[in-house]
């Protein structure tokens, strides 16, 4: 069945169950490239799409969704959302927006993906794999080394006439090497981002996972204590998107983030601005609407260390009786509608990185942290994580450290920020896409021996 | 799901191509979340995952292709795209021997035809337990979660197979707060089981099992750290196990040599105290399933046996790398992955020591009565858990509630501390993310404890 047809379909029957109903699609094309040992190892390419339908029964939303567009999905898309629509007890009334709103233009895809061609994609793949290999006699084996790229259609429509549509697309490399010496194994890792796989850079990425891996080698655990440290830009965004959801209002009216009560109190040391920016040139999170066709918009979340806003979809501005922030993202068609940050990142400052190891002598840089799905609280905001990094020393990064595990809490870090770098830098996008610059703490607590 | 005629015509697309092999796995799976926040259901959502995945391997080559519209022209048209760069090769007269896939899942009650009051009864009565428990829980979330996914696998070689997979799993996740302080507890069994499950495992107990330790960790006190001996209580304490060792032990990583367990088979390379093992056979098991998703039928394998490497878990493609037979351990999470080696249920076998005595021999140290998640780079062997409920053991004696503790350690030397093995083995249930995806997995273990780890926490030295 044609998808117009079905949409049609669908929005006939809704009218005598629904008050109000909203069709979200997605329809994606990925390709993946692996290779492995001057071969390639792995290829593969899909198309695929999925629709979700969202209900409003007496105000609460109902959600069902379906990959396979046929006849029998109709039904159970239609039954799916009603059922669960009665279930749901919310004190709030949902009313989906109206068609006719303005929404900032966003550049179109430039379809670049194809700039160069799928057996130059795979030749670039072997030329990384070997480059890397051929760095260092110790470097004893490529354990991945492969090229993906994605291509989306996002379609969101409701009985009101809303109809909306944006595509995006972009690619990633990637490579990770395992170094030796007699028995000491480390590995190092190292990946690009990129809307036009010209960008890629893979001099400059077998490099990065070299020195990553053999930089490591002979490190170990430092003594147990309080230490001053850098935390590098990858680490410090990862702690970012780790902690994100205390800054959405669902999970505040929940009970279920340290900044409620917060807005317009200084939660973070003055230097700190958190932005949400759909329209970041450096972003993958963007789109000029979300997931429930309210226009996005660029805000600041903490402005000088002050919270001057959550983030918030229909539901939870319609409980705070305040507007939805464009917010309402969902992670992918098979989920409710939630709470998600755009293109979420710490604006810069303006230091280099070598200023800020020279203000923590005797401290570490952190360069790398593992574990972060599990070693922390978004409640409480304690984490504690794996680390590795390298000793400052007179201002200089030197031995390599491993085997020791930061810990804080983080609503304590955002107080703490000293000194911001000037190097803002992406990590692969998720739930949103996150960004930071290098950040110098006071005193973190590390563990070691 | 797909007729015959298009499994025949898809898998002769890509032979006319030269393809050596070819696989089709295709699935047709409906989906049930009910979730609750302070009692009332705030989002309930349902659904149907549909979609078919083919896979060519040309010698160690695989090139997989997936796709939910699933009509004759366009799996025709895939399956010829993805032999693209493979030679001429000839069609086969193919002649399948069709077959069900043994089941270890009994299953009494169906969800999806149980009545919805009914799961939603279950959801209220863990909210009352939950929040009854104490004055100090101040937000309890639950949610529901059911599916049933029916999948077929055929093959160039004549395979043709069906299953079907039933899931139901229940999570609680009670806060206790206490002086401006949150913090939170969880608790998630799941099993391969109808809504009889409910009736084995009452919800009351579930949810008290969440406010319980939301209760205990409110009391406690930040961790000490440093490197001292860890006493890892059953269950969900199997996760070290699977993190620091089992994803070493899995072909994708041994065959392209970058497993810290390759090349040891017949070595001793834990204490010999350990036995290790990886069922797929176990009677509603969450990771429990007839065959695996290439179709072979799953067993029980011994990983290690008196601290002796015995197996490691191989799916088809690394085997044929390594020159083993697969072990019967090809995961994926759906259609749109390309299945790998991956576990099922593993976990320690039963030692002979009472928990109680694990303790008492215990000077200083800290005792580890649930693991949080984790995670391991294979290739080093390093890997890291949160401590979800931890307690110091002085002289011998549980002291004060502990946390925020995580341990850091290496899977290889962790192996050879274990220094004592209770006799109390649990399992516990996880979700595990790798290559071919997000899969149910029951990790376990009795009591143990390591003569040695490094632990991370707030509180500075002992």
């Amino acid at each position: 069945m044609e998808f117009n047809t079905f949409t049609r379909k669908i929005f006939q029957k809704s009218r005598d169950i629904f008050e109000e109903a909203e069709i979200f699609r997605v329809e994606s094309e990925n390709l993946k490239i692996g290779v492995f040992k001057g071969e390639l190892d792995k290829f593969s390419f899909s198309n695929t799409s999925g629709v979700s339908l969202r209900g409003i029964l007496k105000g609460s939303p109902g959600y069902s969704y379906t990959e396979a567009i046929d006849d029998k999905s109709v039904d159970i898309l239609i039954e799916g959302a009603l059922s669960s629509a009665e279930s749901v007890e919310t004190d709030t009334r949902l009313t989906l927006p109206e068609a006719g709103e303005s929404y900032a233009a966003m550049p179109e895809p430039k379809n670049k993906l194809n700039s160069i061609t799928t057996e130059d994609k795979i030749k670039a793949m072997l030329q990384l794999e070997e480059k890397t290999l051929s760095r260092d006699s110790r470097i004893q084996s490529v354990q991945e080394c492969m090229y993906q790229e994605f291509k989306s259609r996002r379609i969101v429509r409701n009985s009101k006439g809303l109809d909306l549509e944006h595509s995006d697309e972009g690619g990633f490399a990637y490579v990770s090497v395992v170094s030796r010496n007699g028995t000491d194994t480390k590995t190092g890792s190292s990946y690009r981002l990129f809307r036009n796989p010209l960008e890629m850079d893979i001099d400059k990425m077998s490099e990065e996972a070299a020195e990553e891996s053999l930089s490591m080698l002979r490190a170990s655990p430092v003594a147990s204590g309080m230490y001053p440290a850098v935390i590098r830009y990858n680490v410090f965004a990862e702690l970012l998107e780790a902690f994100s959801p205390i800054f959405s209002a669902d999970n505040v009216q929940k009970g279920l983030s340290g900044l409620k009560g917060n807005l317009g109190m200084e939660i973070a040391s003055s230097g700190v601005t958190l932005i949400d920016d759909p329209f970041h040139k450096d972003g993958f999170s963007g789109s000029s609407f979300d997931d429930e066709g309210i226009p996005t918009s660029r805000k600041l979340i903490v402005e000088s260390g002050v919270l001057r806003t959550y983030l918030h979809n229909i539901r939870t501005a319609e409980k705070d009786m305040t507007e939805s922030t464009g917010n309402g993202f969902r992670t992918s068609y098979k989920t409710a509608i939630g709470v998600s940050p755009t293109n979420f990142y710490m604006e810069p400052g303006e230091h280099e990185l070598e200023e800020l190891l020279e203000r923590a002598d005797g401290g570490i840089l952190i360069t790398k942290v593992a574990g972060i799905h599990s070693g922390l609280d978004t409640v409480s905001g304690d984490f504690s994580v794996q680390a590795q990094g390298y000793l400052i020393k007179k201002g200089k990064k030197e031995d390599p450290v491993n085997g020791i595990t930061i810990s804080g809490n983080f609503y304590d870090l955002l107080l703490h920020v000293e000194e911001i770098g000037s190097d803002l830098k992406f990590t692969l996008p998720g739930n949103g896409h996150f960004g930071s610059p290098s950040v110098l703490v006071g005193r973190i607590s590390i563990s070691g021996i | 799901m797909l007729s015959e005629r298009v499994v025949s015509n898809t898998i002769n697309a890509a032979m006319m191509k030269g393809a050596e092999f070819v696989e089709i796995f295709a699935e047709d799976k409906l989906i049930g979340n009910i979730k609750t926040v302070g009692g009332l259901v705030e989002d309930s959502l349902s659904g149907r995952d549909y979609g078919a995945g083919i896979r060519i391997i040309n010698g160690l080559k695989s090139i997989y292709a997936y796709t939910n519209d699933t009509s004759e022209d366009n799996m025709v048209r895939l399956a010829s795209e993805a032999a693209q760069s493979i030679k001429e090769g000839s069609p086969k007269e193919l002649a399948f021997n069709k077959k069900d896939a043994p089941i270890y899942n009994m299953v009494d009650k169906l969800l999806f035809s149980t009545p919805r009051a009914e799961k939603l009864e279950l959801l209220k009565r863990a909210y009352s337990s939950a929040k009854g428990y104490s004055n100090l829980i101040t937000q309890v979330t639950s949610s529901y979660m059911e599916e049933e996914q029916d999948i077929l696998i055929a093959n160039s070689e004549g395979l043709w197979i069906i299953d079907k997979r039933i899931r139901t799993r229940f999570a609680v996740s009670s806060v206790a707060s206490l002086n401006g302080e949150m913090q939170q507890g969880y608790n998630a069994p799941g099993a391969s089981m109808g809504f009889e499950f409910y009736s084995i495992n009452p919800v009351e107990k579930i949810a008290e099992e969440a406010s319980r330790i939301a209760v205990e960790m409110i009391h406690g006190e930040y961790s000490p750290s440093g490197i001292m001996p860890v006493v890892i209580d059953n269950g969900f304490g199997g996760v070290l196990f699977h993190e620091a060792c089992g994803h070493a032990l899995e072909a994708s990583f041994v065959s392209k040599g970058v497993s810290a367990f390759g090349g040891k088979l017949g070595e001793m390379v834990a204490s010999p105290l350990v036995t290790a093992i990886d069922d797929g056979t176990l009677a509603n098991g969450w990771g429990t399933t007839g065959i695996d998703d290439e179709g072979t039928p799953t067993r029980r394998n011994i990983l290690i046996e008196n601290g002796v490497l015995k197996s490691y878990l191989v799916d088809k493609l690394n085997g044929k790398r390594m020159g083993m037979e697969s072990t019967g351990s090809a995961r994926r999470q759906s259609y749109r992955f390309s299945p790998t080696s991956r576990m099922n249920n593993t976990f320690i076998a039963n030692g002979d020591m009472d928990p109680m005595d694990i303790i008492s021999t215990t000077e200083y140290g800290l005792y580890a009565k649930s693991l949080g998640g984790g995670s391991v780079d294979p290739a080093t062997g390093d890997f890291n858990f949160a401590v979800m409920e931890g307690y110091l053991i002085k002289n011998g004696r549980l002291t004060r509630p502990l946390r925020g503790a995580t341990i850091v350690g290496n899977g290889v030397k962790v192996l050879e501390l274990i220094d004592a093995v209770g006799n109390n083995l649990a399992l516990g249930q996880g979700m595990c993310g790798a290559e071919s995806g997000s899969i149910p997995a029951n990790v376990g273990q009795p009591m143990i404890r390591v003569s040695s780890l490094t632990v991370g926490g707030r509180n500075g030295d002992k």
